[in-house]
């Protein structure tokens, strides 16, 4: 025989609760019924209803599907945990340390250009006419090199916004562990809290909006402005 | 153009920065360069000893850019100092507000190196010119 859904002997057990109410609300004013009074049609209804009985299988039933929803909802607060959480703080880890090796390697490049040009300095110092013009040219390499070593000092900002953003995911995710925690009562796998920047970068701040595009128009603009403010200044001055 | 009677600070939180801007105003042959990390860090130094030129970075982690420019600018033993921004914020509020508050230049990083050591020598010239007169 199918099994009848939940709802539906939930539904007839309240049923048969009532009645038994009902029947015990009649016992408690009448000692005595009679056949056709209304003790014996709640009694011939409580015949009809089996339900009562039927009560620890509707409570087994009830509890496999509760626990399996709460198996269902552990599962998926562990896959939050491990896919997301986990892997987020391994990508924020990452992005780190590109940032702090990328910056070590910048600044031994730069003192690396620097022992050059005094190299190049002794070069100049002791060679002929085709040694300077080398000299000169080497320099200007250099200087081009200098220049374009500032790459890391935008991208590191960058990536401190990316970084950023990862960890504010991973917390916003971790408070959805912590909504699970509480509410199903998932304590043995606490969510660990997000990790903090090493605490050599962490005293540093970035512009979200830092970029190596358009420098000259960027550098065109803010010189307007400090034209501008400039002229006025000096108008207001003046007056 | 060689300027010994000059004492510089670098403000900035990223070293390679500091490293850089420290590199290039050694082409002037200053008296001094000192490099600050942050604001307080550069409040401290000058409080130990006044300079005559500051480059800034704007965003710093705590006290910024704007508060040490601010803090200058109340400070009347700190009248004098000449101060250039150098940042990567593109943002004429910005950069508005530290024209009032008597900002030299305003240059955006990355920095032109060559365009950079025009705009330093037009300031240092400027920042001699005054000492020399005052002296």
């Amino acid at each position: 025989m199918q099994p009848k859904p939940t709802s539906s002997l939930v539904a007839e057990l309240e049923t048969t609760l009532g009645l038994l109410n009902d029947l015990m609300v009649e016992l408690q004013t009448q000692r005595h019924w009679d056949p056709g009074s209304r003790v014996d049609q709640i009694l011939t209804a409580l015949h009809r209803r089996p339900a009562l009985a039927e009560l620890p299988r509707i409570l087994l039933r009830v509890y496999n599907e509760i626990s399996a929803a709460l198996t269902g909802i552990r599962l998926t607060r562990e896959a939050i945990q491990a896919q997301a959480i986990e892997r987020l703080r391994d990508g924020h880890v990452r992005l780190s340390e590109v940032s702090s090796t990328t910056e070590s390697a910048t600044l031994e490049i730069i003192a690396a250009l620097d022992r050059t040009v005094a190299l190049l300095d002794q070069l100049q110092a002791g060679g002929g006419a085709e040694a300077q013009t080398a000299v000169a040219a080497l320099r200007g390499e250099i200087d081009g090199v200098f220049n374009h070593l500032q790459f890391q000092d935008i991208t590191s900002q960058q990536l401190r916004g990316v970084a950023d953003l990862l960890q504010d995911v991973e917390r916003r995710i971790a408070t959805v562990a912590d909504l699970f925690d509480q509410t199903f009562g998932l304590r043995d796998a606490a969510v660990p809290g997000p990790v903090g920047e090493p605490a050599d970068r962490a005293e540093r701040a970035y512009n979200p909006d830092a970029t190596t595009r358009d420098v000259a128009a960027r550098q065109a603009l803010a010189d307007a402005a400090f034209g501008m403010g400039r002229g006025a200044a000096a108008t207001a001055s003046g007056a | 153009m060689d300027a010994p009677s000059l004492h510089a600070l670098v403000v900035d939180d990223d070293p390679m920065m500091r490293v850089l801007l420290a590199r290039l105003l050694s082409h002037f042959r200053l008296g001094r360069i000192d490099e600050a990390m942050n604001g307080e860090e550069a409040l401290a130094a000058m409080a130990e000893r006044a300079p005559d030129l500051v480059l800034c970075d704007i965003q710093m982690p705590g006290m910024d850019g704007r508060a040490v420019v601010r803090t200058i600018r109340s400070d009347a033993r700190l009248g004098d100092v000449a101060v250039v921004a150098v940042t990567a914020v593109c943002d004429r509020e910005v950069v508005v507000e530290l024209l009032q508050l008597g900002v030299r230049d305003y240059i955006l990083k990355p920095l032109n190196l060559a365009v950079t050591h025009q705009r330093l020598a037009a300031v240092i010239g400027e920042v001699t010119r005054r000492k020399r007169a005052i002296a």
